[in-house]
């Protein structure tokens, strides 16, 4: 159970390149957390052209908007998906919350803690690209997910974030999620050329966080705004996030 | 109007703060210290009238420790503290720059013939006038002064040290500056010597003023060729 007084175990979630699964990925992965028994807020990083709320089918009023410009309370913007499951949505073609200054970048993170206490894990879906609100999620989290496609334009941008990050930031700890591989060659395959050259120049051993199978049942649920765990729990996807989820438990 | 006066170290973190967010609005700022830590600050609407301050001020001022120290609110300190005073207050910045992801910059400023107390007097002021609500003037050693300057970047650091050298123009000065970032913060005597290995630079190069950030430069990131062709390498086997 979790208090006041946890530290939550907090995990960005980003990709350098968009389009790639990763809003989806996040949105299933704290789903899956939750039916674990776990507390999950899932954060939209996407802070001037969020997802989160679609994929999920909300109907957004407050976002992280009003947190930065209106200091409204983070807790009365949570929207509560299902038990153990809570959302921070952010707003959409708001170009001001995409370049945030120091200081409300300092604010809105000293506002986030007040309130990541209440849960055992915070998911930040961040925005594509490297940008600055990009980087200081992942600076701020524990864990850095890196969500890539077997596409050779994935996998540089993905490894030009994972350099940004441990050359600026020191951060050393990236786990590697493969996205829409064919099948557990192409998987192997990319993560051991990725963690090659990962190894080469950065000197960085990043962890197989797993792979998750292309599958038609993840655009379904997107256009359907269900997370596919739920819709379809047995499809080879959720078996694959629910795999994913279970390395994190363990 | 806002005044706070609790002499508690845990509160240090709280005015340095306070005094960095009034920064962003139309007011004055009045520091009350002792010993060269802030205890309390007032702040005033920029609008309000110089008889008015004036008489707030003296109203204010703390007449139980007159003497000892404190500075009726409003008046200028006359007293500049020394490099343990600095050190004390870079501890406090250094450990914001963490938190609040701002900058601090710390500026050397080595003038000659500052020994004579008359000139030392008239540089401070001239060297007050530069400095913002939340800054600190110091004297580091007897011939050089630190500024140091929380919320500062490299940009608008070096744009104030331009403004100090033109005030200063008829006097032969060396300046040495260092920023420190969020991303590469700095223990405190590392960022006091940076700065100090920076006023030497510019006095064995005989120029005004020599600067160090440790942010890295934007390309120093770069995706290189070579990386890419070992990111694609696996993609390549079997091609020509």
């Amino acid at each position: 159970m979790t208090d006041k007084q946890n530290k939550p175990h907090i995990i960005s979630v980003s990709s350098g390149k968009g389009g790639v699964g990763k809003t989806s990925f996040t949105v299933n992965l704290a789903v899956a957390l939750s039916q674990k028994k776990q507390k999950v807020l899932l954060i939209d990083g996407d802070l001037g052209l969020a997802n989160v709320d679609i994929v999920l089918g909300l109907n957004v009023k407050h976002s992280l908007r009003e947190i930065v410009e209106e200091e409204r309370d983070p807790m009365d913007t949570l929207v509560e998906i299902m038990p153990g499951f809570s959302v921070l949505p952010a707003s959409s073609g708001v170009p001001e919350m995409a370049s945030l200054s120091y200081e409300e970048q300092a604010f809105l993170i000293d506002s986030l803690e007040h309130i990541t206490g209440k849960f055992d894990y915070v998911l930040v879906d961040t925005a594509a690209g490297i940008g600055e609100s990009v980087l200081w999620f992942n600076d701020w989290a524990d864990t850095n997910f890196v969500i890539l496609t077997p596409d050779p334009t994935s996998m540089t941008d993905a490894y030009a974030l994972i350099k940004i990050m441990h050359t600026r930031y020191e951060k050393n700890n990236f786990s590697l999620i493969i996205n829409h591989v064919k099948n557990k060659k192409e998987e192997n395959e990319v993560f051991a050329n990725m963690s090659a050259v990962l190894e080469k120049f950065l000197g960085i051993k990043p962890n197989n966080q797993g792979a998750i199978p292309r599958d038609g049942a993840v655009a379904n649920a997107v256009r359907t705004q269900t997370p596919f765990l739920i819709s379809q729990p047995k499809t080879r996807a959720s078996l694959a996030i629910m795999e994913i989820c279970n390395k994190i438990l363990t | 109007m806002l005044a706070g006066s609790k002499k508690n170290k845990g509160c240090e973190d709280f005015f340095r703060m306070m005094e960095s967010e009034a920064g962003n609005f139309p007011v004055d700022i009045f520091k009350v210290s002792e010993n060269g830590s802030l205890q309390g600050f007032l702040a005033l609407e920029s609008s309000f009238s110089k008889i008015k301050k004036a008489e707030i001020s003296r109203a204010l001022s703390f007449a139980a420790n007159e003497g000892k120290g404190n500075q009726p609110l409003g008046t200028p300190q006359i007293a500049l503290a020394d490099q343990d005073t600095l050190k004390t207050r870079l501890r406090t910045e250094l450990r914001l720059v963490k938190k609040s992801k701002l900058p601090c910059s710390l500026l050397l400023v080595k003038i000659d013939n500052l020994k004579q107390t008359e000139h030392l007097k008239m540089v401070m002021n001239q060297l007050r006038e530069h400095i913002p609500c939340n800054g600190h003037l110091d004297l580091f050693d007897d011939e050089t002064f630190s500024l140091l300057l929380p919320g500062l970047n490299i940009k608008r650091s070096l744009r104030l040290a331009e403004a100090v050298r033109r005030s200063l123009s008829h006097r032969q000065i060396r300046m040495g500056l260092t920023v420190c970032t969020c991303r590469d913060t700095q223990k405190v005597d590392t960022f006091v010597r940076m700065a100090e290995e920076e006023l030497k630079r510019a006095e064995a190069e005989q120029m005004e003023i020599c600067h160090s950030c440790a942010e890295p430069g934007h390309d120093s990131c770069q995706v290189t060729a070579e990386e890419r062709v070992h990111l694609f390498s696996f993609l390549n086997v079997g091609k020509k």
